[in-house]
């Protein structure tokens, strides 16, 4: 009746004054607990964060490199076609060159050929002349 | 308007009495015989001009033994014979080791062929039946060189009596039948080339300003007809070629590698990739000319008829034209 009583008006027993005493402990701990996660969680999101940008800055950074290397790769491309280009008009032009100039050294062997011939020609009509000349008719 | 008084075919052939090749002078009047006969068999006017060139002295003329031999020859129509001075050999070759200058006494013959068109061919070819019956039904064009490939006959076939069965049984071909390959249609070309005397006489005949070879000089002439702007077509049979001892497809192997000094010339000469302007009086047309007898005459030598010994100027590069071929490809050597 008495314990009633307490309780009605809020005195608890040691017992029970003890217990919630520890209750109160616990719930401290885990406050402080909790109060030092939130800021191991705060310093991993504040790090988190940190990773992000910097991803972010590094994925930028990527993206304007690719564009440049785009635009770079392209010039090049164009560059190599014109070059091609300019390569098959220079090849053309060599082997018309070199057609040309065969066609002319034909020419020049069959001339070559031609002279060739009539100084060995004169060459024998010259010795058969000399070899029947009268060495006495010779002048010195 | 003056109409054509020639006959429809002249025949140019050259040889000499030195049974050049083996057995020249047996070989040259069977197959004349032969041709002769089946020419009148189809009815085709024809002479022949026979070129002997720098006969030998002492010995019998060719013409003379042609006209002996072939009475049908003798009717002051169908035969001529010209024979050339041995000085103009002399003069104008330019190679010591050339026997024989067959084109330039090609030349003599065309440049005094008479016939509405002049097939320039050689002493031991036989005309096919295909040949004839185109000659017989004229159906010849002017400004077209006209090619026939050349059947080789063994060695071994019984050369005494060449009759058809002979000439077309192809157990007697020494090699496969060749085919004339356009543009050039070349292959055994100084066998048979026929072209109508206007253009022969346009185009000057073979080549006169390179005398150092006889190989490539028809080759050559083929060059320079489609430079020309002529063209060159099959005419749609074959002559036959009785292989012997002696002939230029049997030896010419026996100069690989020294080709410079083969009696022909040198094989390896550029006659593919150059052509050339003959002087006007190509031919030796201005060689004193002594009839000694009805069908018999002498080309005596004169200095006045050599042309130059060298004329540069007169080669000169072929033209390439739409659709003809590149006119050649240096070859080294």
């Amino acid at each position: 009746m008495i314990k009633r009583t307490l309780k009605r008006f809020g005195v608890v027993g040691p017992r029970h004054y003890r217990h919630l005493l520890e209750q109160l402990a616990k719930a401290k701990a885990r406050n402080a607990k909790l109060i030092q996660d939130l800021d191991a969680a705060r310093a991993d999101a504040r790090a988190s964060k940190g990773k992000v940008e910097e991803s972010v800055k590094a994925l930028r950074k990527r993206q304007a490199d690719e564009e440049q290397h785009t635009r770079r790769i392209e010039k090049l491309t164009g560059e190599l076609g014109r070059a091609k280009s300019e390569s098959r008009q220079r090849f053309e032009a060599v082997k018309r060159d070199l057609a040309l100039a065969r066609e002319a050294l034909m020419v020049v062997d069959v001339k070559l050929d031609i002279l060739e011939g009539a100084a060995n020609v004169l060459d024998i009509r010259t010795r058969v002349l000399t070899s029947q000349r009268d060495p006495a008719t010779e002048r010195v | 308007m003056t109409s054509f008084v020639g006959p429809f075919l002249s025949i140019v052939l050259t040889g000499r009495n030195d049974e050049y090749g083996v057995d020249f002078r047996t070989r040259f009047l069977r197959t004349l015989a032969f041709n002769v006969r089946e020419l009148d068999a189809c009815r085709v006017p024809f002479e022949v001009v026979f070129v002997e060139w720098a006969p030998p002295a002492g010995r019998a003329l060719l013409i003379d033994g042609v006209l002996e031999t072939i009475p049908r020859l003798r009717d002051g129509r169908s035969f001529r014979g010209i024979a050339v001075d041995r000085a103009y050999h002399d003069a104008l070759s330019l190679n010591p080791r050339l026997e024989y200058l067959e084109f330039l006494a090609k030349n003599v013959g065309i440049r005094r062929a008479a016939g509405e068109y002049v097939l320039a061919s050689n002493c031991d070819v036989f005309l096919s039946r295909a040949v004839l019956d185109v000659f017989a039904r004229r159906a010849l064009e002017p400004r077209v060189l006209y090619r026939a490939p050349r059947h080789d006959l063994k060695l071994a076939v019984d050369a005494s009596s060449v009759e058809w069965e002979v000439l077309e049984d192809p157990r007697n071909l020494a090699y496969p039948a060749p085919v004339l390959r356009p543009p050039f249609m070349g292959g055994g070309t100084g066998d048979f080339i026929l072209l109508d005397r206007g253009s022969w006489h346009a185009l000057r005949g073979f080549n006169e300003i390179y005398r150092l070879a006889r190989v490539g000089i028809d080759h050559n002439f083929l060059v320079k007809v489609l430079s020309d702007g002529l063209s060159i077509r099959d005419i749609g049979g074959p002559v036959y070629h009785l292989n012997h001892l002696g002939s230029y497809r049997l030896t010419r192997s026996t100069y690989k590698g020294r080709e410079a000094e083969a009696p022909y010339g040198n094989v390896q000469w550029h006659s593919r990739g150059i052509i050339y302007s003959n002087p006007s009086t190509w031919g030796l047309s201005a060689a004193p000319e002594q009839r000694d007898a009805q069908q018999r005459s002498m080309l005596q030598f004169s200095w006045d008829a050599v042309p130059q010994m060298v004329d540069l100027r007169r080669i000169v590069l072929p033209v390439a034209r739409a659709g003809a071929p590149y006119p050649g490809n240096y070859a080294e050597r």
